[in-house]
């Protein structure tokens, strides 16, 4: 076990450094200096030396790299070539609003997932089955943006029922917030959810016909209770192995729901950073992201063994 | 060896094993010869696959077609859906919806097939190699797709377009850099357990240079595998051209997108929800009948465990 968990520090680590090494030599990638593509390409050469001075961009690419690794482990993730602002500060405020969506969405989807799934696998091949097995491969295929315009076509043009837009933050007013919350959250739980649901139904359903089951439905438990206690344990190892790799949809989604909705998050953050040539920003996002990703999946891997004692023993 | 009345022989090789065919046997729908019976596709699948081929008439003939040009101003502006001349209306500026649609089906499908395809043989070489070899391959080959599956798909594509302008050829090669970890775990998954098949160890005890066993054995068993993850890559390749697009960082104006149109229809929501919703639904309904269709393909060819889920 400890051979184990020292490998997968290992990994982690050889990760992490590949992708900040990744996103410092995206500079080196860009063909001359991203003064050149931020301020047009007439630039006195005074001009020029200062902003490649300001941002270390006259280091070779391995003293620049040891430079922003250096920094990073003391929490400064460098400055915007725009604003000239800190990107971690920058990151650090927007940070509520993507992790108030994103947690809300992934609560949402379990909370829809796990009746639905119940109800379509207690009844495979059934009307109520075939229904929900449609309805989820139909939200499958729509992608995020495409689920957002009908959102607000249907509920804030037509309906006037949201707002759409704009955005309260939650220290400021909690309903507001909530009310502004939904639809973004609604287009992300389209996203996610249909996942969930796809697993988890196929999970019980295999479940169901196992031995503890029939002995469980033979001392007459009644069938509710069955799946609750002795299905859903064991099926929320999946569960929560696709809700860790749903982190990767839910971050790729909130840059495109914060887009359309014109959210202030870390999401809206990476576009606009595309958009003017930011390149530490967006180095920034993706190395913090990376990081969450990486130990949201070790996380992840621990739990097996608390959710199932033979992967304990197995081991 | 003999064998006794009443007494079943376990087949070696999960009797589909023919020393004659065994290579074109890899790509016979189903693993053993008619095993699988033959039933005919549900409606469904039948309005996906005529739907695509649709899309596909569409996208190759876009400019022999009757359809206007997709660039030019060709009446008034925000013009509604009517059985007229211009049946789905026009833009924001005045040009014609379904050009500008037919045309987006040409950038749609050339991206998602040419990125299914550069993912398929890098991703697929790569395996192969990584299951071959081992040792120090595997090691370099795992450590770069964790990196890749450590950043978001779409976060890792924004970190190339910010540095790159979105050519054609840089958005292919960015979104098939989302697509080789897949390929590359299928098909070393599949290489790995052929390597220790008879058929293999019998090249092996022949003599046969790597390179023929990589190529001529083990190349041609894992084609099921590939096909069938490529079925699933390709609508994944076409969410990812779109969102792409539809931030504004995919194929850049003139040319039309359906991801440009959708951006571009939403500021007109108020005003004229057609042109974003049409195309939503264009581009929902393609991506919806490509993955009922790779289903489809994907049970009757009849692997397990190699796709993702």
């Amino acid at each position: 076990m400890l051979k184990f968990a020292l490998r997968r520090l290992l990994d982690i680590v050889l990760v992490l450094i590949l992708v900040s090494f990744f996103t410092t030599s995206l500079v080196n990638l860009m063909p001359g200096s991203p003064a050149f593509a931020i301020y047009g390409s007439s630039l006195s050469p005074q001009f020029l030396a200062n902003f490649n001075h300001e941002f270390g961009l006259d280091h070779p690419l391995f003293v620049r790299y040891g430079l922003w690794v250096w920094h990073a482990l003391q929490g400064d993730l460098g400055s915007s070539f725009q604003t000239h602002f800190s990107v971690a500060s920058q990151i650090g405020s927007r940070l509520p609003v993507t992790a108030e969506i994103a947690v809300l969405a992934l609560l949402f989807s379990l909370l829809i997932a796990i009746p639905v799934a119940m109800l379509a696998a207690t009844r495979p091949g059934k009307l109520v089955d075939r229904m929900v097995t449609g309805a989820t491969s139909v939200a499958q295929a729509t992608p995020a943006f495409v689920a957002a315009v009908i959102f607000v076509y249907l509920f804030a043009v037509q309906a006037k029922w949201f707002p759409s837009q704009s955005w309260v933050p939650l220290t400021q007013d909690v309903g507001q917030n909530l009310l502004h919350a939904i639809m973004p959250v609604a287009t992300l739980v389209l996203g996610i959810s249909p996942i969930f649901i796809r697993i988890l139904r196929g999970d019980i359903v295999s479940l169901l016909s196992e031995n503890f089951v029939m002995v469980a439905r033979s001392r007459g438990l009644p069938e509710w209770y069955i799946l609750l206690r002795h299905v859903l344990r064991p099926a929320s190892a999946s569960l929560i192995t696709v809700a860790g790799l749903s982190f990767g949809h839910l971050f790729g989604g909130s840059i495109l729901v914060e887009t359309f909705y014109s959210l202030p998050g870390i999401g809206l953050l990476a576009s606009q950073a595309v958009y003017n040539k930011d390149i530490p920003i967006l180095a920034g996002v993706v190395v913090c992201v990376a990081v969450v990703f990486v130990i949201i999946n070790s996380l992840v891997d621990l739990s097996y063994g608390l959710l199932d004692p033979r992967v304990r023993t197995a081991r | 060896m003999t064998v006794t009345p009443g007494e079943t022989v376990p087949p070696a090789v999960e009797g589909t094993f023919d020393a004659r065919r065994r290579h074109r046997g890899a790509f016979r729908l189903g693993t053993g010869a008619g095993r699988l019976p033959r039933r005919r596709p549900k409606p469904v699948i039948m309005a996906c696959a005529l739907w695509l081929a649709l899309m596909i008439v569409v996208a190759i003939f876009a400019n022999v077609l009757p359809v206007k040009d997709p660039s030019a101003v060709i009446g008034a502006p925000n013009v509604n859906p009517t059985w007229g001349s211009e049946f789905l209306g026009t833009d924001a500026i005045g040009r014609s919806m379904v050009a500008r649609l037919a045309f987006g089906a040409r950038v749609s499908l050339e991206i998602s097939i040419l990125v299914t395809l550069v993912a398929l043989v890098v991703g697929g070489a790569v395996g192969l190699l990584s299951a071959f070899f081992r040792g120090a391959v595997t090691f370099v080959a795992d450590t770069i797709v964790n990196t890749i599956l450590s950043v978001p798909g779409l976060l890792l594509m924004l970190a190339i377009v910010v540095v790159f302008h979105p050519t054609l050829l840089v958005l292919i090669l960015a979104i098939a850099l989302l697509f080789l970890p897949g390929f590359m775990r299928v098909t070393r998954a599949t290489a790995v357990s052929l390597i220790e098949r008879d058929y293999v160890v019998a090249a092996r005890s022949l003599g046969a240079s790597q390179a023929r066993i990589i190529g001529r054995e083990l190349l041609p068993n894992t084609a099921v595998a590939l096909v069938t993850y490529a079925a699933l890559a390709l609508p994944g390749a076409m969410l990812a051209e779109g969102g792409l697009s539809y931030l504004g960082f995919g194929v850049q104006p003139p040319t039309p997108s359906w991801g440009q149109m959708i951006a571009q229809g939403q500021q007109q929501l108020n005003v004229a929800p057609w042109q974003a919703i049409i195309p939503c639904i264009v581009f929902a309904i393609t991506i919806f009948a490509l993955y009922s269709v790779g289903d489809w393909l994907r049970a009757r060819l009849d692997v397990r465990g190699t796709a993702s889920d």
